[in-house]
Order: structure tokens, then C-alpha cells, then sequence
């Protein structure tokens, strides 16, 4: 099932809008269900240690539930630490809310090709040009950067620094070194990207045509859209 | 018109080398001058004249190198010839400048990405897009051409089995090959490339050699700015020396002095001055049976002892192992089987800049001192120790990151490709220095795609390719090189 | 630096812009598993007070650079979409902030008439993301915010964010 883009990135941004307005238990359970199951499996590529990472979070969101959500009738008294019913209510919309909104990023994560992305952000979303362009070097140079880094770290460490850049100095030797090597590429990329007629590009536009994926995705979103405001009218 | 013949995008596949016919004949017919004619008298940034007097001239279907040590302002003529230094850089440029008939300087700047083609010095400061495919068809677009002839250019250039693969999955040959494709995929009439040669291995260097020969064939106008000339002999008419911003002589191949070009810092015999052998019995480093792998590749080394004051030359193709090698010497890579290293062990990458960690030379040198526990090595005067370590010049951040690497006193020096991006006169320092460290007992590790390096430096060869490791001899060793380099001496 | 402000975006400033936004999601990459760590034993809250400031560096990052309207906001969005889609947690969430970060960054400049690109303009570009991105941390995690956190969160998101915005001001200079 193939999808547009455009389709795909409406979807995910109108679901992390959904889950971030709605309060009501109910409404976030269900959009947990319908997007971390999918998601999941769409965005699998994206490791297991992405997901177990995840998980492991959710102790922290208990933790953070208990601090501020403690109040009304105790349901586990373990020593020192009484967890209350207002925590784990607290904690169950954090963890659905947190889950839909990641559910629908792997969904889009999954099917989106992100050549198709930059090209339908510039022909079908008439993002500006030179917007989409910078994108796409951002995405060049990620991988390029990520490189950069780790070989950065290493010289540090070799050099008796810390190989953490944590510490806003730290941080800032980091940042000097690796911006100093992106910023000199940029450069030279922004001067080829002048001389291969940057500026001459006019867009091609095309029309937003759903096809099957996209009529699917789109009905998935109405039913989502019309959950939240059913439960915000009754 | 002109008869355009069976011409089509894909054409050039069809039709194996050497044509007859030329490649663009439309374009003679539209412009019949499509070469590069500049008087400058003077250019450069804010009250800073980088260039003083240069005449440039290469007729149509002209090959000109433009040659001269570091600093001259070769980098400042290309872009001063293209409109990009007064239209993009906010520079000046005092002159008259006419590239393929345009005015690139005031008029016709947004017309000349259809006359040229532009190949950088490394393809990582020039490649834009994320995947191949996209990147050819990004000059399409911009162009307003149709974007199925990338398909052609990326098939002439042996890459369409990668068109949708990551950009940053490709080797650096293969990057260097997306940068040509990119280039020429619109067909412009000019061709200009500056040190394309710096960033590849010597098969990449033969490769590139014939593509430019094939284009110079066709009648493409190519402009070379370069000053290891000796990689290029048999492709270009003409050359253009520059002295400190001005164009001190212009001639043909033929009529160039090979001594007067090496005065100026431009490698023209690639020979280089072998120094003697100071290495001791005492072994520094072993490794045994030592297997590491990443990535699906894996680097075997049997065995290899380094002893006292060796310069051992890691030479093979981009890919084949050699940083991995380095890496596992210095300690960065954990490999299975036996390894040794007596003393310390210091790592200097191909990029300088990796090294630094402070905001100020002095600063750098100061906190080498401190972490290293010994004096760094001396910097050469011009070097304002008030200055940001990244605003040196290439040449004196790889001195400075030597400096660095000598703080922390080591038995075994290891380099990364050190001498990439210098001319003739900066290598002859580097290699000097280095013979001098090893005299003092210090063993040196590099890999290099330089026969003149190998030549001048290497005690030993070791040959890394495809993830093994084998010894051999230097004169061979050279002899690979220049080969594969399509160079005969 | 008293020019009349330059509007048009050249190809260099839109590939710096790129570069910005790269070397954010790096940074985010490098400081992963730290954060992931400050998140499991301090919670979403914790681990936010800890990094506020990183999450609001490519606006003042991308204004020094590129010393141009909206380049601010062109930064924060670009950051803001490399995250969106590698993916990271936040998934979209990280475009909702960073389209209203970038807006509040950007007025740091726009009320100098985007003449002054400083260190107090970088400064103050960082702060101003701070109580932004803390009201959309109250939408996000209303259970988890109360009313006097709210006021505590606002102050440490703001200091953080002009730390970090004098930072990032101080890195843009290192080619200078």
C-alpha cells in the first residue's frame, strides 16, 4: 500500500495534535491502540533498542506521575513510597498520549520515502524552494555529521578530554570543531548548488492526487478526528 | 541548425570512445565563443586584494590548467571568474571577465549554471542531496531540463546501480564520479575543477584522468585549477602560473620548464628525494593473527612488527582498510588476537580539525602541553597564537595538529592521508619533519595515495586492500601507483 | 553591523541553515543516551530541565550565522524537522515546538530591526523559546504540571535557554 507524503505527513502532525488536546482517558486509549501497534510494526526498521529505550522511559513518566499526581485513594503502599489512584490515572494518559504521538511518527517513518518527502514538500506542499533545499542538505549532512562526531569524540578522548560534551564547555569545544568542519561543507555545497542554478529552479507543481493508501490513512484519521470531538461535546 | 545525428541522451552509451563526431555539435552553432577570456587587475574581499593581475585566456575546446603553490588565490580566480566571489561571497573583482560570452560579474550571473560545469575539491562540500539519483537531477531541475537524462549521466559514470542509494553509502571514488555526473549531465560548454584530484585514490585518479581526456576529446572547454600537474600530464594544452595573485607566465605544455614549475610549488616530475634508513632492531608494535570487523567488512592482519624509527607507508585503494588499520594501532578499535603497542600511540586524522579542542592556537598549545605532559613541537612563525585554531590555513593546521600529536610524546606516530591539500614546498617541510622525528627514534604509521611520498618517506609498504594486508616492496609499491595513476616517468 | 537588513536568502545561507539543522540533530544524537538516562530516573520533567536550553540553540545558532529575517525561525523549524523525521520520541511534537520556539526566538531579533545579531540578542532569542516550550509542555503533560511547577519550570527554561543562546552565539564565531 503505497501512500503520498503529503498524506502521510498530514496524518501524523493532525494525530499528535489529537493526542496532545485530548484529556479524556478514553479517546487516548483509543488512539494509543490505533497507532503504537501500527506504528510498531511499520517503523520496526527503526531498531530494537529505539523501542526498548522507550520503555524504559516509562519509569520515568511513573516517577514523575507519583511526584506530581500523588493525591486520592492509595493503591499500593510499599514502605516509604504510597502510590495514589491520581498517579496511575496520570500515568496511563501520559503513556497513551506519548504512544499515539510516537505511533503515528512510525507510521509516517515507516512509509514515507523521504526523496518522495522533499519532493512533495516542494511540489505539493509549495514549501519554498530554498526551505526544501536546506532540508535536504541538513539530511546530507546527517550522516555526514554523525560521522564527523563520532571521530571528533574520539580525538577528544584521545587528547584527555571528555569524551561526553555535557558541560557547556564541553559542549562548546564539541560544537566549535564539528560546526567549523559542517560550516566550511556548507559553504562550498551553497556555492556548487549557486553554480548548478539554485536559483533559477521555478516548481513544478502537482496536484494532490489520493490514491488507495492515502484514502485509507485518511478515513483512519476522520474516525480518530471524530472520537476526540464526540468526547469533547458529550 | 546542424544536423544533430542519432544524438540522444543515452548516446554516449551507445557510442564507444573515441568519437568522431563531436559531442555537442548544437552548442558550437548556438556559441561559437564559448571560451574564458579574464583581465583582472585586481579582486578579492573588503579592502583584502587576493588577486592582482591575472589574464586568463582559453580559447573553445581549450584545455588550460591555472597552476601555483597554496595561497596564490587560485581558489579566488575560479570563483572570480564564475560571478561567484562578487554575486554570492560579497567579494570584488576588478576586470573584465567573459566565460562562454556571458558577463558573469554583473550581467549574466543566474545564466551561468548552463555554461559550466563545477567539480570541487572534495565531493563532501559539494554534494547537496541525500541520494545519487536526486543529485543529478537536481542541475536538471534547477535547469528546467528533463529530469530522466540523470539515468544517462549516472550510466556513463558506472553509478545507475546506485541511483537510490544513500550518497553517504558510496566510496570516494564513486562520490568523486556523482560529482562529474552532476556536472556534465546538463552539457555545459565549460568545465571547471578545482583539485579534483585531492580527495581520491590513484585508481580514482586514473579514472578521472580519462573522463576528463574524453571530454577534452568532445570539445568541452575545461579549466583546471591544480598544483600537482604531474597527476595530468597528456590532458592539457595549456598552462597558467600564478605567483602571489598574479599571472606570472602562460604557455603551452610543451614549452613549460619542469624546473621553474617545482621553483613555484607545482609538482611536475613526481619524484621525490629518498632519505636515508634510521630504524633500530627494537620492535615498538606487533600485531598477531588480529581480525576486526564492522559494517559487514572485516580487516585481517596476519602479523606486522613495527620497530624503532620505521616509516612504514600504508598504500590501496579508498575502502580497503587502511584508516581501520591506523585506528587499531592507536587503540580506537578493539581487534581479536594479539596486539602490542610499547609506549604510547597517537592518532592524527585526515581532517586536522578533528584534533582541536580550544577556541585559540596558544590555548591548543597550552592544553597539549598540560594533557601531553611534554613541550609541543615548534610552530613556524606566522602562526598568532591569539588566533582560532580554525581559521589557519590548511597547511598550518596540519602542522599544528603535529604539534599536538609531539606533546604527548609517542613511539608510533600515526597519519591519516597527511598530506592531502599541500603543494610541493609544504610537503617537502612535512616529510622533513617527519625524518627528522624518526631519526630520534620515533616510528611513523601512514597511508598515503602520494608515490611521492612513498618515495621520500616509506621504509616499508604495506599494500591494505579489500581488508587484508600485504607487504611489498617500495620501487614496487611506486610503480603501482603511477600505474593506476596512468602516469609513466 | 549597522546595515539595512539584507532580505533575499542566498544559496550559501540556505545550505548554512541545513548545516545548522544537521548539527542539532547531532548534537541530540550525541547526547542521546544521557538524556534517555536523566528520563528514566527523573522523568519527562526531569530530563527537560536538565537539557531546556539544548532544544533552543538552533535558532540563535542559525540568526549568527546567517544574519538575516527569519533565519532564526528558518533555523529552529529545520532543526525541528531533521528530528521529526529520523524519527526521535517526540515524533511530531518536536515540529509543534519547534514552529513556536522559532517563532519566540525570532522576535529576539525582529525587535532590534534585525540589526543586531549579539550576543544579547542570542542570549535573549534563547530565552524567549523558554516559556513557550514550557506551555506546550503543559499541553503535553497536563498531569504533570502544576500550577507552581509551571512558574519554577518558566524560570529554568528561560536562564537555560540564554546560557544556551550565548553559547551557540559563541560557537557561530569560530570561523570569525
Amino acid at each position: 500500500m503505497k501512500s503520498d507524503p503529503t498524506t502521510l505527513f498530514i496524518y501524523a502532525l493532525s494525530v499528535t495534535v489529537l493526542s496532545m488536546v485530548s484529556r479524556d482517558p478514553r479517546v487516548l486509549l483509543a488512539l494509543a491502540l490505533l497507532n503504537l501497534p501500527l506504528g510498531t510494526y511499520l517503523g520496526r526498521k527503526r531498531g530494537v533498542i529505539f523501542f526498548l529505550l522507550y520503555f524504559l522511559g516509562l519509569f520515568g513518566i511513573f516517577l514523575n506521575s507519583v511526584a506530581f499526581s500523588n493525591q486520592g485513594t492509595a493503591v499500593l503502599d510499599v514502605g516509604p513510597l504510597v502510590v495514589r489512584e491520581g498517579a496511575v490515572k496520570a500515568f496511563l494518559r501520559v503513556f497513551l498520549r506519548l504512544s499515539s504521538i510516537l505511533g503515528a511518527a512510525l507510521i509516517f517513518y515507516g512509509l514515507a520515502d523521504i526523496r518522495e518527502l522533499l519532493d512533495a514538500l516542494e511540489c505539493t506542499m509549495r514549501i519554498p524552494r530554498g526551505f526544501v533545499f536546506s532540508l535536504a542538505v541538513g539530511l546530507r549532512m546527517l550522516a555526514l555529521l554523525q560521522r564527523d562526531a563520532g571521530e571528533i569524540l574520539e580525538m577528544r578522548a584521545q587528547r584527555g578530554h571528555s569524551r561526553r560534551p555535557l558541560t557547556p564547555g564541553s559542549l562548546s569545544s564539541f560544537l566549535r570543531t564539528l560546526l567549523s568542519v559542517a560550516l566550511e561543507r556548507g559553504l562550498w555545497i551553497g556555492v556548487a548548488a549557486e553554480l548548478r542554478g539554485l536559483s533559477l529552479r521555478e516548481r513544478r507543481p502537482r496536484p494532490y492526487r489520493p490514491g488507495l493508501g492515502d484514502v485509507v490513512l485518511l478515513v483512519l484519521l476522520a474516525l480518530q478526528l471524530t472520537i476526540t470531538i464526540l468526547s469533547m461535546v458529550c | 541548425m546542424p544536423p544533430r545525428g542519432n544524438w540522444s541522451p543515452l548516446g554516449c552509451l551507445a557510442t564507444p570512445r573515441p568519437l568522431r563526431i563531436p559531442y555537442f555539435p548544437h552548442l558550437y552553432y548556438h556559441y561559437p565563443m564559448s571560451g574564458v577570456e579574464a583581465e583582472i587587475s585586481g579582486a578579492g574581499y573588503g579592502v583584502k586584494a587576493i588577486l592582482h593581475d591575472v589574464r586568463l585566456s582559453a580559447k573553445a575546446g581549450e584545455t588550460l590548467a591555472v597552476v601555483g603553490r597554496s595561497g596564490v588565490g587560485k581558489t579566488t580566480l575560479m570563483l572570480s571568474v564564475t560571478g561567484v566571489l562578487d554575486n554570492l561571497l560579497g567579494g570584488w573583482t576588478r576586470g573584465k571577465v567573459s566565460l562562454a560570452g556571458l558577463d558573469p560579474i554583473k550581467r549574466d550571473f543566474k545564466e551561468v549554471p548552463r555554461k559550466i560545469g563545477i567539480v570541487l575539491q572534495d565531493p563532501d562540500r559539494q554534494l547537496a542531496m541525500p541520494f545519487v539519483l536526486d543529485e543529478v537531477a537536481f542541475t536538471l531541475r534547477n535547469l528546467g531540463l528533463p529530469e530522466k537524462r540523470a539515468w544517462g549521466a549516472l550510466l556513463r559514470f558506472g553509478l545507475a546501480h546506485k541511483a537510490y542509494a544513500e550518497v553517504e553509502t558510496l566510496s570516494g571514488g564513486e562520490k568523486r564520479r556523482l560529482t562529474l555526473a552532476a556536472s556534465l549531465v546538463h552539457e555545459p560548454e565549460i568545465l571547471i575543477l578545482d583539485e579534483p584530484s585531492a580527495s581520491i585514490d590513484p585508481w580514482g585518479v586514473g579514472d578521472l584522468k580519462r573522463y576528463v581526456q574524453t571530454m577534452a576529446e568532445k570539445g568541452l572547454t575545461i579549466l583546471l585549477i591544480e598544483h600537482k600537474l604531474g597527476f595530468y600530464r597528456g590532458v592539457f594544452d595549456r598552462i597558467l602560473l600564478l605567483e602571489a595573485g598574479s599571472s606570472t607566465w602562460a604557455g603551452s605544455v610543451e614549452e613549460a620548464d619542469p624546473r621553474i614549475l617545482e621553483e613555484h610549488g607545482v609538482d611536475y616530475t613526481l619524484i621525490g628525494r629518498p632519505r636515508e634508513r634510521v630504524f633500530t632492531g627494537e620492535r615498538v608494535a606487533f600485531l598477531r593473527d588480529c581480525e576486526f570487523s564492522y559494517d559487514g567488512f572485516t580487516l585481517r592482519v596476519d602479523e606486522l612488527d613495527i620497530r624503532a624509527g620505521e616509516r612504514i607507508a600504508l598504500i590501496g585503494p579508498n575502502g580497503g582498510g587502511k584508516t581501520t588499520l591506523l585506528k587499531i594501532l592507536g587503540g580506537f578499535h578493539r581487534c581479536s588476537g594479539e596486539i602490542s603497542v610499547a609506549g604510547r600511540a597517537f592518532y592524527v586524522p585526515q581532517h586536522p580539525d578533528y584534533l582541536f579542542v580550544r577556541p585559540s592556537v596558544g590555548d591548543e598549545v597550552r592544553d597539549a602541553r598540560e594533557k601531553g605532559g611534554h613541550e609541543p613541537l615548534g610552530l613556524p612563525t606566522g602562526i598568532d597564537a591569539g588566533s582560532s585554531p580554525y581559521r589557519l590555513s590548511h597547511g598550518q593546521r596540519r602542522w599544528l595538529s603535529l604539534a599536538i600529536a609531539h606533546a604527548f610524546r609517542p613511539r608510533l606516530l600515526l597519519l591519516d592521508e597527511p598530506t592531502t591539500g599541500l603543494d610541493l614546498f609544504l610537503v617537502e617541510q612535512l616529510t622533513d619533519v617527519l625524518w627528522r622525528l624518526s631519526k630520534s627514534g620515533l616510528s611513523i604509521v601512514f597511508s598515503t595515495h602520494d608515490p611521492r611520498v612513498v618515495m621520500s618517506l616509506a621504509d616499508r609498504v604495506l599494500l591494505v586492500a579489500d581488508g587484508r594486508v600485504s607487504e611489498i616492496d617500495v620501487d614496487e609499491a611506486i610503480s603501482m601507483m603511477l600505474e593506476a595513476m596512468d602516469i609513466e616517468i | 553591523m549597522q546595515t539595512v537588513p539584507e532580505l533575499r536568502y542566498s544559496a550559501v545561507d540556505y545550505a548554512i541553515l541545513g548545516v545548522v539543522a544537521a548539527v542539532m540533530g547531532v548534537v541530540f544524537v550525541v547526547a542521546w543516551d544521557f538524556y534517555y538516562l536523566v528520563k528514566a530516573l527523573l522523568g519527562p520533567i526531569g530530563a527537560r530541565v536538565f537539557t531546556y536550553g539544548i532544544w533552543f540553540m538552533a535558532a540563535p545558532l542559525a540568526a549568527s550565522l546567517v544574519r538575516k529575517p527569519l533565519s532564526a525561525f528558518s533555523g529552529e523549524v529545520l532543526a525541528a524537522l531533521v528530528e521529526t523525521i529520523i524519527p526521535t520520541y517526540g515524533g511530531y511534537t518536536n515540529l509543534i515546538y519547534g514552529v513556536a520556539q522559532g517563532l519566540a526566538s525570532e522576535l529576539a531579533y525582529l525587535i532590534f530591526g534585525y540589526r543586531r545579531w549579539g550576543p544579547l540578542q542570542a542570549a535573549l532569542s534563547g530565552a524567549l523559546a523558554g516559556p513557550v516550550a514550557v506551555t506546550l509542555d503543559q499541553i503535553l503533560f497536563p498531569e504533570l504540571i502544576t500550577a507552581k511547577t509551571f512558574a519554577a519550570l518558566v524560570l529554568a527554561a528561560t536562564a537555560s535557554g540564554a546560557l544556551y543562546g550565548l553559547i551557540a552565539y559563541g560557537v557561530s564565531r569560530v570561523r570569525k
